[in-house]
């Protein structure tokens, strides 16, 4: 037994500076279309890559545009290795967004980022799918127009398994380099036969 | 030979005034307004375009004003004032990460694109 101890202490990895959702979390799958071209994107279309979900819009005056910055400071500290990732901003205000908008937005931010916008249907069925919260309230009563929306990124590895939930990254503490070396240690690593399985769920 | 050594005294010192403030000019331009505008600062202040608008013409819809055309002097004061932590809290964010060199070129690349009429 007093040999048994280290044994399996050795065989554990070490722990993820995000939250570890491997096995708690579905797996990819989207149906949207892709600014500024339109053409109609799937899960199929990012094998083989990183992937990190998350839900904003592009008339947000604070968390997006933080989280987008900071995130894109992660990838920078990756080098090359950047290139194996995907930021997928899904828009939960396709009204105001429209695939222009959408498209020039995610320009600032570089190649790694795509801005995807769907039917309110589509919308809605994946913001469940990942739990995800987000309301858009019209102008009226005295109030503008209000747009609520969670500020999580889901991560995803090469076979579409959810791996990391990274909290926010709009904080006044974001740790960006916690989530540079988890992206890192993604791209090291390759799915084993059980995430692929996960995948397929 | 004292003539000799004047004139390369004179060479030397015109050498100087034209080198001097050519590295001045080089050392300010390697800071580029536009790209921190359209693509945020290498240490991680975000792009100024995403909530101004690509003109800094604001976007309508939100807060951020219109900036385009506005005096250097006093965009790189708010800028100043937003480092110092003061005002807009996501102002304060983004401009605590910029150096004031690069304060400088934003508000001078804002400064110059035409404002709305």
């Amino acid at each position: 037994m007093a040999l048994a101890a280290p044994l399996v202490a050795c065989d554990q990895a070490p722990p993820w500076h995000d939250i570890d959702v491997s096995g708690t979390s579905p797996s990819l799958s989207f149906t949207l279309r892709r600014a500024p071209d339109g053409k109609l994107v799937t899960q199929a279309d990012m094998r083989g890559k990183i992937v990190m979900l998350y839900f904003g819009y592009t008339f947000c005056p604070d968390v997006c545009p933080l989280t987008l910055q900071n995130v894109n400071q992660a990838l920078t500290r990756l080098g090359p290795a950047a290139s194996e990732i995907r930021f997928l901003f899904v828009t939960v205000d396709p009204n105001r967004d429209s695939l222009n908008v959408l498209g020039q937005y995610m320009s600032l931010f570089g190649p790694n980022f795509v801005g995807l916008r769907g039917t309110p249907d589509q919308l809605a069925r994946l913001a469940q799918r990942y739990r995800v919260a987000y309301s858009v309230t019209p102008p009226g009563n005295g109030h503008g127009y209000e747009v609520i929306h969670s500020a999580v990124i889901y991560v995803f590895d090469q076979s579409g398994a959810a791996k990391l939930l990274v909290p926010s990254m709009a904080s006044q503490t974001p740790d960006i380099d916690g989530l540079a070396e988890d992206l890192q240690r993604l791209t090291r690593s390759h799915p084993t036969w059980l995430g692929k399985l996960e995948a397929l769920v | 030979m004292n003539r000799r050594l004047t004139l390369l005294t004179t060479v030397l010192c015109l050498a100087l005034a034209v080198a001097v403030p050519f590295n001045a000019a080089t050392a300010s331009d390697d800071v580029s307004g536009q790209n921190i505008y359209m693509h945020g600062s290498p240490e991680g202040a975000a792009p100024c375009a995403a909530c101004h608008g690509l003109q800094a013409r604001g976007r309508p819809g939100m807060e951020a004003p219109a900036l385009a055309g506005r005096p250097v002097a006093l965009l790189e004061e708010r800028l100043t004032f937003f480092a110092s932590g003061k005002g807009n809290a996501i102002m304060r964010i983004i401009a605590g990460k910029l150096t004031a060199r690069e304060r400088s070129a934003v508000a001078r690349y804002v400064s110059g694109l035409p404002a709305a009429e």
